[in-house]
């Protein structure tokens, strides 16, 4: 935890509207395996996974959260520190990809981030497999993430792993460069992540005591 | 030097068993002195070289000396044997624990005895030119032809740099881990490329015990190691680590989930098996390669097992040659609070630093070996000590309870001797101390004490300084051992007495003749400034003591105090209303399950008293089955009321409305569909359209949206029921299809029905994620689409409070932390210590589904149906909250013991699901009922 080798992680939060398949994403990219019992989420949950980025080793952990917009109070939360945003969408459902706006306003709303101009999004169009359904043109998404300063987009398929690995490999790369740079700009932030256990210790440390 | 043993040791030896040797004597004793006896021959420094005593001590072990038929059959057996004994070690470490650490000294040692039957008879020339000397060729040159054995060596590449084991062990190791070693091992004893690398007579090419290697293997290979500090364990690990849930006693062996956990629990409670074999196993094998001296200096370390409190080189030692040796002294103080003093020769410390110069002169290193000294303190009784002035070398002599001189150490000039002296009294100390002790100066720094020199000496030297330090308990029974060389022409200081004068005057008439209790007496009196000091000292000691125990006790009682009071305050603000202390109080034991037989009765006799009875069985042990629940569930819901005659005509009423909904939905629907097409088709239009103008992305992108110049009424209630249906249909899709009940689509179909019939009666509130969880249950238990739906009504109207926009989440978050903060101020602390999540939010779900998503359905019935009769009951209307509570308290082993943070009990909750002992949890969370039930009525 001390020096410039320290062990990086990053928090990335899915956000999208219901059924887009965030948790099948999260899976996909985390196990490697697609189901469809998945239930839809309530709360929240995480998984993590480390990926081997140049020479560092980083530690991903992704939370999946709740869809309905009527969640995103709860986001507050869970939006915490976060390094980098999945937005995901349908490209089979038309209503999925206009909610994406809000999906970000709120995340930069809720997370507060301290850039918020420059905060890493990544936009996913999920269920490319369903080519015969689709509503959303690639060339649709693509003007949306140009409008809102080229966010990169990577069209994927949860159910038949296409491109999910590069894309998290992407966010993965594009954060850790964030975050190096930032920490050189505001050296003396602390790091959300990295100050609990710290924190932890020192306060079972003191109960040790009586 | 002279190598001395006093004739005292053998007078007393005579003698009945003195008290200390009687009780105090432990096995390692007689290793100690077998040990050293076997391998130095006939040139102890400890043992007289008198055949007639060797043999009455341990006659046995001369006949090893005597017949050696083979030299290399003998080597082969001693590393079989070797190698077995580790393998036992590593074996019955694995019986007591899930899985093993790989880095533990275990493994480590184990590697090494594979190690050396590995190198036995290898051929070092042909080696040689892959430039390392070592086992480790051995794998290189099988990993171009075997995948495996490829594996092991890219897996040691990677850890070689991160272990402090040498990269000839990490190979062994990983195969350990990956189970392939013993293959391997096979393997080099078989293939015809490896078979040319080792000498006829080696152990891999022995016929009988070359194949003995590998299957003596086959065991740890089925061991599970792991890395303990660098994998994360899953939730099922943590609990079965932890010795499963319990709320009981709280087992510090178990392994952290982090690295950074609280304290050092791995080392204080991990017994080393390596320290109680040191005395015989590191000194007794005749035959020593690197590795092992290796290993020897690395025990000189500090490391977790024992900690070095004093050390110094260039310690010279008279070696059996009549010279001085220069070698490394350092003195241990082992896990079990004993020190452990070792000597060993400047060569091998150096040896073991180059590896690969080890092996190459094993004769020479063997021959070293038998001068390393090592000497438990607890057996040692006096430490004499001679220096000329304060500036000239000093010679310590260390005597052992049997009398037994050890051969003197000779410390350089200056400070070292006191350093030694009172590093050695700090870690004898509490239950030892030097007699006399040594004085404190003027700067607070240790110095020998000054005492008055006796004039009766025989030769009047004065100018020496010569001390006999006695080894002594601090309290209680003393060690009444008689010091053996007082026939010594060297001057000796007063023997000053101690408060435990009586006590040493027993122990004096067993041990001594007449002339010497004689002597003793005559000194006794001639030391008060002695006595005094150590009063002084001791009064000293025993005061400081006494003021920190009450500073302690103190402090504690203030603390207690406070957190009383604030547990008092919490209660008061926050949980008296929570219960209700006028219902009296059952037990589990007093009350049977709902079955049938009862269930008959209450429906022809449905008395109040019958009632509460029902309802009290099903607080305490639930309803038999699920076709029972179908029945009784409308009653324990109220739906029904308890001596309602004609439910079937209401069920009926309920049936005729439901049915009429539908109807009025299905327009809405079909109205949907058909938007629904519109809207694909035409963004399927706008995705074959031309390109989009750069200019006009914005406008473009949204252009779709559906304008809607006059909102009637009905657009209204079509577009509201729209997005409704769609948030349905994407949950239906996905309601619990792992159970066979829905994996059949009429019963999809069936929840979609009473689902959004649910939300066509309450569209201003709409479809939330999450209602179809609730829903689900109570269609299986049911299966009527009908009644389902007016007792989802009911649950909603309770649970809809802790729904997205309203209150009742906050709520049952700021109780349940309550509640935790007053049951298990631990765990609080712990989920609050960071200040970002000072809400539970790991309990979100629970709350909002009423634990369906925590439990199986089987649970969840159980669960539900506590809850509903203790509202009923009015015991209390926040029983969740208590199951809550409940869920917590029973893993809050597991949640110490890894220390938990608010991401770290998200995950383990969400792992947890479906897996929880529910009636273990109910049980649990029925008590914590009755304890705050208890407390309010205190308060009141």
């Amino acid at each position: 935890m001390s020096g410039t080798r320290k062990k990086a992680l990053l928090k990335v939060i899915i956000l999208g509207d219901s059924g887009v398949g965030k948790t099948s994403l999260m899976n996909q990219y985390v196990n490697r395996r697609f189901s469809n019992q998945y239930k839809a989420t309530i709360g929240a949950d995480f998984l993590t996974r480390d990926v081997q980025i140049d020479d560092r080793t980083v530690t991903l952990q992704i939370w999946d959260t709740a869809g309905q917009e009527r969640f995103q109070s709860l986001g507050v939360a869970f939006y915490r520190g976060a390094d980098c945003c999945v937005l995901a969408f349908d490209v089979t459902n038309a209503a999925s990809f206009k909610s994406l706006d809000s999906w970000r306003d709120e995340f930069l709303i809720q997370a507060s981030p301290r850039d918020p101009d420059h905060f890493p999004f990544v936009l996913l169009g999920n269920k490319v497999d369903l080519e015969s359904q689709r509503a959303v043109s690639s060339k649709r998404a693509q003007s949306w993430c140009q409008s809102k300063g080229n966010i990169p987009y990577y069209e994927v398929s949860a159910k038949e792993a296409l491109n999910v690995e590069a894309a998290f490999l992407a966010i993965a790369r594009d954060a850790l460069a964030r975050e190096s740079q930032e920490s050189n700009d505001f050296p003396e932030f602390p790091d959300q992540i990295r100050l609990n256990p710290n924190q932890q210790s020192n306060s079972s440390g003191s109960g040790c005591n009586c | 030097m002279q190598i001395f043993r006093h004739s005292s040791a053998d007078t007393w030896k005579k003698k009945p068993l003195e008290r200390r040797s009687a009780t105090d004597r432990r096995p390692s004793v007689v290793d100690w002195i077998t040990g050293f006896s076997d391998n130095n021959n006939s040139n102890s420094d400890w043992i007289p070289r008198n055949e007639d005593e060797r043999l009455t001590r341990n006659g046995s072990v001369c006949a090893v000396e005597e017949s050696q038929p083979n030299v290399s059959t003998q080597h082969k057996d001693l590393l079989i044997s070797q190698l077995k004994k580790e393998v036992k070690v590593i074996m019955e470490e694995a019986v007591t624990k899930k899985m093993m650490d790989l880095n533990s000294p275990y493994v480590t040692s184990l590697c090494v005895a594979i190690d050396a039957c590995l190198m036995d008879g290898l051929r070092r020339r042909l080696l040689g030119l892959f430039s390392c000397r070592s086992s480790l060729a051995l794998i290189q040159i099988l990993a171009k032809q075997n995948a495996t054995a490829e594996t092991i060596l890219i897996k040691t590449y990677e850890f070689e740099g991160q272990t402090n084991i040498g990269p000839h062990l990490v190979w062994i190791r990983e195969a350990l881990h990956l189970r392939s070693l013993s293959t391997i091992i096979h393997h080099i004893s078989t293939a015809k490329n490896i078979q040319r690398l080792y000498d006829k007579n080696s152990l891999m090419l022995d016929r009988a015990k070359g194949g003995m290697v590998a299957a003596l293997l086959l065991g740890p290979c089925a061991v599970t190691f792991r890395r303990m500090a660098s994998e994360e364990a899953t939730a099922e690990e943590l609990v079965e680590r932890g010795g499963g849930i319990n709320c009981g006693s709280y087992n510090s062996t178990k392994n952290r989930y982090q690295n950074g956990g609280v304290g050092s629990g791995d080392s204080t409670t991990r017994p080393p098996l390596s320290i109680t074999r040191q005395g015989s196993s590191i000194v007794s094998s005749l035959d020593r390669n690197g590795s092992v001296s290796r290993d020897y200096v690395y025990s000189l370390h500090h490391n977790f097992k024992t900690s070095l409190l004093f050390g110094k080189n260039n310690v010279s030692v008279a070696t059996d040659n009549n010279d001085q040796a220069k070698g490394y002294l350092s003195l241990h103080k082992n896990y079990d609070g004993n020190l452990t003093l070792k000597w060993i020769p400047n060569q091998l410390m150096h040896a073991s630093s180059q590896p690969s110069s080890a092996h190459s002169n094993n004769g020479e290193f063997s021959n070293l070996w038998k001068n390393a000294i090592q000497i438990d303190m607890s057996e040692i009784i006096y430490i004499h000590l001679h220096q000329k002035d304060e500036t000239s070398p000093a010679c310590l002599t260390f005597v052992n309870c049997e009398g037994v001189q050890s051969a003197p150490l000779h410390l350089p000039a200056g400070q070292h001797t006191i350093a030694f002296l009172s590093s050695l009294e700090a870690g004898l100390a509490p239950i030892l101390r030097l007699d006399p002790p040594l004085w404190i100066g003027s700067t607070k720094e240790k110095m020998l004490p000054r005492l008055r020199k006796r004039s009766t000496a025989v030769s009047a030297s004065s100018a020496m300084l010569d001390y006999v330090f006695r080894l002594v308990r601090t309290s209680g029974a003393e060690p009444s051992i008689p010091p053996p060389n007082l026939n010594s022409q060297r001057e000796i200081e007063e023997e000053e007495g101690d408060e435990e004068g009586e006590e040493n005057g027993v122990g004096y008439k067993k041990g001594y003749n007449v002339s010497e209790m004689h002597d003793r007496c005559i000194s006794l009196p001639n030391s008060p400034y002695i006595i005094d000091n150590v009063d002084s000292v001791v009064n000293f000691q025993i005061g400081k003591a006494c003021q920190s125990m009450r500073n302690q006790i103190l402090a504690r009682a203030f603390y207690g105090w406070l957190s009383y009071v604030r547990h008092l305050r919490t209660i008061r603000q926050h949980l008296l209303h929570l219960v209700n202390t006028t219902k009296e109080n059952g037990d589990e034991s007093e009350y049977e399950v709902v079955d049938e037989k009862f269930w008959k009765e209450c429906r022809s006799n449905p008395t109040a008293e019958s009632e509460t009875e029902f309802l009290r069985r099903v607080y305490y042990c639930g309803i038999e089955s699920k076709e029972l629940r179908r029945f009784a569930w409308p009653y324990l819901m109220g739906l029904y009321t308890w001596n309602e005659q004609n439910c079937e005509q209401r069920l009926e009423e309920y049936t005729r409305r439901y049915l009429n909904d539908i109807e009025e939905w299905r327009v809405l629907e079909t109205e949907v569909r058909r938007r629904d097409e519109e809207a694909f088709i035409a963004a399927r239009a706008k995705k074959t359209a031309t390109p989009l103008r750069e200019g006009s992305i914005i406008n473009e992108v949204f252009e779709d949206e559906p304008t809607c110049s006059h909102r009637d009424d009905h657009e209204h209630l079509v577009v509201s029921f729209m997005a409704n249906l769609h948030r349905i249909d994407k949950d239906v899709e996905r309601c619990d299809r792992n159970l066979i009940f829905f994996s059949n689509k009429d019963n999809l179909e069936s929840l979609r029905r009473v689902m959004c019939t649910y939300v066509r009666r309450n569209l201003e509130e709409g479809y939330i994620q999450g209602m179809c969880d609730l829903l689900a249950p109570l269609l299986v238990v049911f299966e009527d689409e009908a009644l389902t739906l007016e007792c989802f009504t009911i649950l909603m109207a309770r649970l809809r409070e802790n729904f997205p926009q309203r209150s009742g989440m906050d709520k049952c978050l700021s109780n349940l932390r309550s509640l935790i903060q007053v049951v298990d101020p631990q765990i609080f602390q712990m989920l609050t210590a960071s200040s970002d999540f000072t809400h539970l939010y790991f309990s979100y779900r629970w709350f909002l589904l009423d634990f369906k998503r925590e439990l199986s359905y089987e649970c969840t019935y159980k669960v539900w149906e506590t809850i509903w009769s203790a509202t009923r009951l009015e015991i209390t209307e926040n029983f969740a909250l208590f199951f809550a509570l409940a869920l917590v308290t029973n893993y809050r082993d597991v949640i110490v013991t890894n220390n938990m943070d608010f991401t770290d009990m998200i995950k383990f909750f969400n792992e947890m699901a479906e897996r929880h002992d529910c009636s273990r949890i109910l049980t649990s969370s029925r008590n914590h009922v009755k304890c705050l039930q208890n407390l309010v009525q205190n308060l009141k």
